[in-house]
């Protein structure tokens, strides 16, 4: 073998190790995220140091601490693969949008920044956790679930989700609305003080959520399946 | 030509002083918190030390979050929890946040097996003054909330961390800001071109009786 070949070998070799090297230390196939490995990048490949997160793998992926983003225009975690869960695992991803509740809803500030960015249709589960004072919405999805999270005080959206279920969750004080769902269902959510509780369109359905202390509970065409509360009563148009 | 030569010279070893990596390495304590997979008991001893590159470069373009990566031998992260050695070699970043709603001082290593870390936060923003990386070792007391974690195989560990330190480097003087080292090649040149242009001028005028 001539010199230049096996120094390409060697460049070819070194590319792969590197390739290969694990960025974060993952325990059981689930990737751990905090705060430091957010700053320190490589949570998966391509993902600069810094904010936001950038998720281009498929699997599973669990906070171990919460997650401060810089600025109200800066994302938190952005995923950009199929198939993907976050367990929040009862941390919070923090922005610095404050939104008073009296006498009505009032945010320091707006911005581009979300806590969860969901850029694919498909697959993507977000659960078990917090989303506050980021500068638009809480949670932004293309498509997929949410379950048990609570979303407050963030400029625009808790939950802003284009085709999926919002469900078991909680979104106070949030600039626009509480959730928003274009084609999905709104399930056993709790929405209070915010200027619109629920966001439906003629392709959703909503049951079971209460609905205290908004401006407006419900916006939109959706179908209302039954037990939805709304301002200690049950919320007009019930159909079953 | 050769003031010219001088100043590319003195630049030169100016640019390539600040190149070379110089470490410095801070110990800490502490007590565990939490143990998981019941490895220990809570309140076990805690006490490692970091090494990393006192010139490494601020990956992240803003002006409030800082991440430094020092990557090379001479760096890592090594924490004995309860009497085992935890040890990642080789990489080592350094992660910054001034004023971001919250001041915080972090430190990671991971080699994909093991993660060992040190995470403050500062809830009243006045512990760090900028996002740069610290070459001394930050007060600790400024942090109200200071964790030791460990993730790996089977095992995981949390800890209050009580002291940090440094153990070695931080006498050096300060690396100088990338940015200032055009501008001292530059007063350089001037200070040499000001005193050829009066020697000439000394050389040319004529000599008193």
């Amino acid at each position: 073998m001539n010199k230049a070949a096996r120094k390409s070998l060697e460049i070819l070799f070194a590319t792969a190790l590197l390739a290969a090297a694990p960025s974060v230390f993952a325990v059981d196939g689930v990737i751990l995220i905090d705060q430091n490995k957010a700053l320190a990048g490589s949570v998966t490949p391509g993902d600069s140091p810094g904010f936001p997160v950038t998720i281009s793998q498929p699997g599973g992926y669990r906070l171990t601490g919460n997650l401060t983003v810089p600025n109200a225009n800066t994302n938190g975690i952005e995923i950009i693969a199929q198939n993907v869960s976050i367990d929040l695992n009862g941390f919070a991803i923090i922005g610095p949008v404050t939104c008073s509740e009296f006498p009505s809803i009032a945010c320091s500030t707006t911005g581009t920044g979300t806590g969860i960015v969901g850029l694919v249709f498909a697959n993507v589960l977000v659960r078990n956790g917090f989303v506050q004072g980021m500068g638009q919405d809480g949670i932004f999805m293309l498509s997929g679930i949410v379950e048990s999270v609570q979303a407050n005080q963030n400029a625009r959206i808790g939950f802003n989700v284009t085709s999926g279920i919002v469900r078991d969750s909680v979104a106070r004080a949030n600039g626009q609305a509480g959730i928003s769902v274009a084609v999905g269902t709104i399930l056993r959510n709790v929405l209070n003080h915010n200027p619109v509780g629920i966001v439906t369109s003629s392709t959703t359905t909503y049951s079971g959520n209460a609905m205290n202390f908004n401006t407006a509970n419900i916006a939109g065409a959706g179908l209302n399946t039954g037990q939805n509360l709304c301002e200690n009563a049950v919320c007009p148009g019930a159909q079953y | 030509m050769f003031v010219a030569r001088a100043v590319l010279g003195i630049a030169g070893f100016l640019v390539a002083s600040a190149a070379q990596a110089l470490p410095l390495s801070f110990g800490f304590t502490g007590s565990v918190t939490d143990d998981p997979f019941g490895l220990s008991t809570f309140g076990a001893p805690i006490s490692g030390n970091f090494t990393f590159d006192s010139t490494a470069i601020d990956s992240i373009a803003g002006a409030s979050t800082g991440s430094f990566e020092s990557t090379g031998p001479a760096f890592g992260f090594r924490a004995t929890v309860d009497g085992t050695l935890y040890t990642v070699l080789d990489t080592l970043t350094v992660n910054t946040a001034n004023n971001i709603g919250v001041d915080q001082y972090g430190v990671i290593a991971s080699d994909g097996a093991l993660t060992l870390e040190l995470f403050f936060e500062d809830a009243t923003r006045s512990a760090l003054s900028s996002d740069a990386l610290p070459l001394s070792p930050p007060a600790i007391a400024g942090f109200a909330f200071r964790q030791f974690r460990l993730f790996g195989n089977d095992v995981e560990f949390l800890g209050s961390v009580n002291s940090l330190v440094c153990l070695a480097g931080c006498s050096a003087s300060s690396v100088p800001e990338p940015g200032s080292l055009p501008l001292a090649a530059l007063a350089l040149a001037a200070f040499v071109g000001a005193r050829t242009r009066g020697r000439r001028h000394s050389d040319a005028s004529p000599s008193s009786p």
